[in-house]
């Protein structure tokens, strides 16, 4: 039951501030930043609990009952949950104690505090959850939270805009979320995770009419979910709230934007994986879907100037690559990429924020330069975080980027095609990451005399948390070191996807819905520790099924990393060595071209100036949008309002009452005629009309 | 004996004369009369029908219409009194200055 402490004590800091914000006076840190360390810490045990052996999967009370539907709040840590909430609660200290140097003086001080609180505590009820409506709750206070403080600084009209965009682009997403789970109750009658994985597998051929055509039912609500994730976590077609998002304060970047719910959709594909694996098709849309936003983000980020964007569509393109590890069935590895990519991502999105804190709020990367002399902690712990997101060796993005590629190389025909656009991206990865880190530290100095007499490091209530994520985007990435011993990541993570929540035997799920993905993977590879002699071959009948499960799943979630076999060990180390080389050389490029003042880049862009134009334009994606959407729905409502409100409501209805009120009443008038004896006239008729009509009648 | 239908057909006689009055005549103070007279119309049907059913309720509610007639009349012709100084008229036709 102390579990319940860790998503309370930041609600608990979330009303204290919100409700006594004036009484503040700019000190809301006092209560905010002890309750979330001591949620850490709570983590922290919990997590050690798990490792220990005691997942804990209970209910707290009944939600809101009404007749069959009986919704619990339920708090379930498994190790797929211990991992999201050491993240999240680590991640969220740490900016708890930037924000307090990085929005020192705001006047939004308090009003700030309360909100990431709120949001930490939302995002904890997301992850601790054991069941699909507190999912839900949990997935719409996260989106509330990421637009409240997106639009923290709510007086600039790009603050208002983009919360606008992220809010309305996350509606959607979550309405087919929405849809997903209706259709998940609608299928298994329940929205516990253990009775829907249980239960999902009996549907796995249910059928429903689709406008029409009969479509798989568990497909659909695999696709629908995907949808939801594809909202929150900012993939293709839903993807472009997320740069605008970055007009919020940096630590809201760093937080929300990168760390932590972005990956909600990631951390949701993969807890309801027993749906997705019953569906090919939907594994399918998934993986493509990343592999695609992985490229698309990349590209973009290749070109863009400003120093927080570049970091967002990193963030996109390395989100990509977490869905697409989920798509094919690389769930350990995909979640691997999550943790080690919430602490890169997050410490160069502080430290790209300390950088814009110590140039008068530049974000402009031509308009800086040789800033390494005024601030190198920054400097140091920007290297770091850019040779972790790059995938450099011994740094976290090298562990957990490889594991995916290994993965997709292990997956079929068409895992090779997303192994190459991984590598592609690795490269683009590579390259902008240090051409933004050249242009920043390096390079030719293009800050103004202002900025550079204002130049300084930040304090050190910013630098601190900079290290321990530095130090952290150094070790975490051991943690799945296939190299040396066992690997730990698997050891943890994979048992979650070896036997689902449900507590039923996974052998159905196994052998019969299994992706062929995944059955590619797992028939290359041919040889699986787990599974001993049993699972080799496709057949079925022929397979052990109880070893077939954890085989298969082996395949699915621990790929090749922890397996035998010296071939495979061999291959992936030689792939290793290539995506090394991969991202060695983007590093090498964009030292060459940034390193010092260099025309290269300017040539290149002008002899290839459609590509360049797209790119620095995201593809024209918002101008799509704008063309599609927004200015038909500006239209709309234009229309509404000068037709429907200004003519119809206002006129006809609120003028026209008015006017034939007066109209009535000039008519009428006449017959107040003033003299008493007409009254009397009239009042004497109408008796006899009444009695006459009493005698009639 | 007087059967009951003489005194009905009186009172309804001097009913009608006070409705005309009161419809018809300019002079506020032959208006007031009239309503003197409606009401006395309707004391003749209380008494006469208090005799007749051997009652000796309208008998009292007569006691009551003569108390509020008297009322009214002090009343009425006050206000009459009143608009005659104002306007210098007692005639109803020219009283005419509630209206639109």
């Amino acid at each position: 039951m102390l579990y319940v402490l860790i998503p309370l004590l930041p609600l608990f800091s979330f009303i204290m501030v919100g409700l006594f914000q004036k009484w503040m006076r700019n000190q809301a840190h006092l209560i905010c930043v002890p309750m979330v360390f001591a949620s850490f810490g709570l983590s922290v045990y919990a997590f050690m609990q798990v490792a220990g052996g005691n997942p804990v999967n209970f209910d707290l009370y009944e939600w809101i009952p009404v007749g069959d539907f009986r919704p619990t709040f339920g708090i379930m840590i498994d190790q797929l949950t211990a991992s999201m909430l050491l993240l999240v609660t680590l991640v969220s200290s740490l900016v708890h104690l930037y924000t307090v140097g990085y929005m020192h003086g705001d006047g939004g001080y308090d009003r700030f505090f309360a909100y990431i609180s709120l949001f930490t505590f939302s995002m904890l009820a997301l992850v601790m959850s054991n069941n699909f409506l507190q999912l839900f709750f949990g997935w719409e206070m996260v989106g509330l939270c990421s637009y409240l403080l997106i639009v923290h600084w709510y007086e600039r009209k790009a603050s208002t805009n983009a919360s606008f965009k992220a809010f309305i682009q996350n509606r959607v997403g979550d309405l087919g979320f929405a849809l997903g789970i209706f259709l998940v109750w609608d299928t298994v009658g329940s929205l516990d995770y253990g009775t829907v994985f249980a239960a999902i597998g009996d549907h796995r051929n249910d059928t429903m009419n689709l406008l029409g055509t009969q479509v798989n039912v568990v497909t659909m609500i695999a696709l629908l979910l995907f949808v939801g994730a594809v909202g929150k976590s900012a993939q293709f077609l839903l993807h472009s709230w997320l740069p605008d998002a970055m007009e919020g304060p940096t630590p809201i970047s760093a937080l929300i934007h990168a760390a932590t719910m972005v990956t909600a959709g990631i951390f949701m594909v993969s807890r309801c994986h027993p749906i997705f694996n019953l569906s090919e098709t939907a594994m399918m849309v998934v993986a493509l879907t990343g592999a695609f936003t992985a490229l698309f983000g990349a590209t973009i980020a290749l070109t863009q100037n400003d120093i927080k964007k570049v970091v967002a569509y990193s963030t996109m393109s390395q989100l990509g690559y977490m869905v697409m590890a989920c798509g094919i069935g690389a769930y350990v590895a995909g979640m691997f990429h999550l943790l080690t990519h919430g602490v890169f991502k997050a410490l160069l999105f502080l430290a790209a924020g300390s950088v814009i804190h110590a140039l008068s709020a530049e974000q402009d990367i031509r308009k800086m330069g040789q800033a390494k002399k005024y601030m190198p902690t920054t400097y140091w712990t920007m290297l770091w975080g850019s040779l972790a997101l790059a995938g450099i060796f011994p740094f976290a993005g090298f562990f957990s980027k490889d594991e995916i590629l290994w993965e997709a190389w292990n997956a079929g025909v068409m895992g090779k095609g997303l192994w190459l656009i991984g590598v592609i991206v690795a490269f683009m990865t590579a390259f902008y990451t240090f051409r933004v880190f050249f242009m920043v530290f390096y390079g030719k100095d293009n800050m103004t005399d202002e900025m550079r007499s204002h130049a300084h490091e930040s304090p050190r209530v910013i630098t601190i948390p900079l290290v321990v994520l530095a130090v952290g985007a150094l070790f975490v990435g051991w943690l799945g070191n296939p190299m040396f011993g066992p690997n730990l990541s698997h050891n943890f993570l994979g048992p979650v996807f070896n036997t689902p929540v449900s507590h039923v035997p996974v052998t159905e799920h196994a052998q019969l819905q299994m992706p062929n993905l995944v059955g590619e993977a797992f028939a290359e590879e041919g040889h699986d520790p787990h599974a001993a002699p049993a699972p080799h071959g496709e057949d079925p009948q022929a397979a052990d099924p109880h070893a077939m499960a954890p085989a298969a799943h082996g395949a699915a979630a621990a790929g090749g990393a922890e397996h035998g076999g010296g071939h495979n060990k061999t291959m992936e180390f030689l792939l290793m060595a290539f995506s090394l080389a991969v991202a060695g050389s983007g590093i090498f490029m964009a030292y060459a071209w940034y390193y010092r003042p260099n025309e290269a880049p300017a040539k290149l862009a002008a002899s290839y100036n459609g590509l360049y134009q797209g790119s620095l334009n995201k593809w024209y994606w918002d101008e799509l949008y704008d063309a599609v959407f927004v200015r038909p729905t500006v239209k709309f409502a234009h229309g509404l309002w000068r037709v429907a409100d200004e003519i119809v409501i206002d006129k006809v209805l609120v003028d026209g009452v008015a006017i034939t009120t007066r109209i009535g009443g000039e008519i009428l008038k006449f017959f107040q005629t003033g003299r008493v004896q007409h009254y009397a006239m009239v009042m004497s008729l109408g008796i006899f009309v009444i009695l006459g009509g009493f005698f009639l009648f | 004996m007087i059967p009951l239908s003489s005194y009905v057909i009186l009172s309804a006689v001097l009913f009608f004369i006070g409705v005309v009055g009161v419809l018809m005549r300019r002079s506020i103070i032959v208006v007031l009369l009239s309503i003197e007279l409606m009401l006395n119309a309707v004391n003749i049907n209380f008494v006469a029908f208090s005799h007749y059913l051997e009652s000796i309720t309208g008998q009292v509610f007569v006691f009551f219409t003569l108390t509020v007639a008297a009322a009214e009349v002090a009343v009425g012709l006050a206000l009459l009194i009143a608009i005659y100084r104002n306007r210098q008229t007692v005639n109803v036709e020219e009283l005419d200055m509630m209206k639109w």
